[in-house]
């Protein structure tokens, strides 16, 4: 049984025997969408933001070594 | 009521402990890619300094420095060309091949293979950055 199959499990019971697990359940669904995937206009930001710091070195290095 | 308030800390500690470890989603590859070529161009910047001075000092004769800054330009010309096509709205795996193309036709290998071993030395930080990336878009080893 996979992990997510079985905390889906346990939580069912959970939340038949105990109202009050119903928040704690809440709680842990929250932590486990905490870290959301990037969108691709996220990672397309990022990308341009990293790329452009290292144009900026691969520039100085050009002018350095006397290239154009 | 006990055995309620047993369930439930029983079921909470259990509960918490599955959510310890939430699965962090992968760090995507263009990402990966772009920051390896930061680490790229940023020892490569470093290396270029460390050229000139040992050149400055005597340790690298004028033919080798002269040497050293074609490998240098050549890489990151290369490095420019990649953070081009990785800021390029192409899909990933469009971009993958499109990184080994630039890697394998700027002939840095054969230029490094001109280079003294004290040369290679300054630019090895260099070369491993090189290595990492070619190595994530499936590229050849340098």
């Amino acid at each position: 049984m996979s992990a997510p199959t079985a905390l889906g499990g346990i939580a069912g019971i959970a939340l038949a025997v105990i109202p009050e697990i119903g928040a704690v359940v809440s709680a842990v669904k929250a932590l486990t969408t905490k870290y959301p995937s990037l969108t691709a206009e996220q990672i397309q930001s990022l990308v341009a933001e990293i790329t452009n710091t290292a144009d900026a070195a691969f520039d100085d290095v050009i002018k350095k070594t006397g290239g154009s | 009521m006990r055995r309620r308030i047993f369930i439930a800390s029983f079921l909470t500690l259990l509960l918490a402990g599955c959510a310890k470890n939430p699965a962090t989603p992968a760090t995507p590859p263009q990402v990966t890619t772009a920051t390896t070529i930061n680490v790229l161009a940023q020892s490569l910047d470093a290396a270029v300094s460390a050229i000139q001075a040992a050149h400055t000092a005597g340790k690298i004769s004028d033919q080798d420095y002269l040497l050293a800054n074609g490998v240098s330009q050549v890489i990151a010309q290369t490095g420019k060309s990649i953070n081009a096509e990785l800021r390029s709205s192409d899909p990933w795996a469009t971009q993958q091949t499109k990184i080994v193309q630039i890697i394998t036709q700027a002939g840095v290998t054969a230029a490094m293979a001109k280079l003294s071993p004290t040369a290679q030395g300054i630019l090895a930080a260099s070369l491993l950055a090189f290595n990492q990336i070619s190595s994530a878009v499936g590229g050849p080893k340098i």
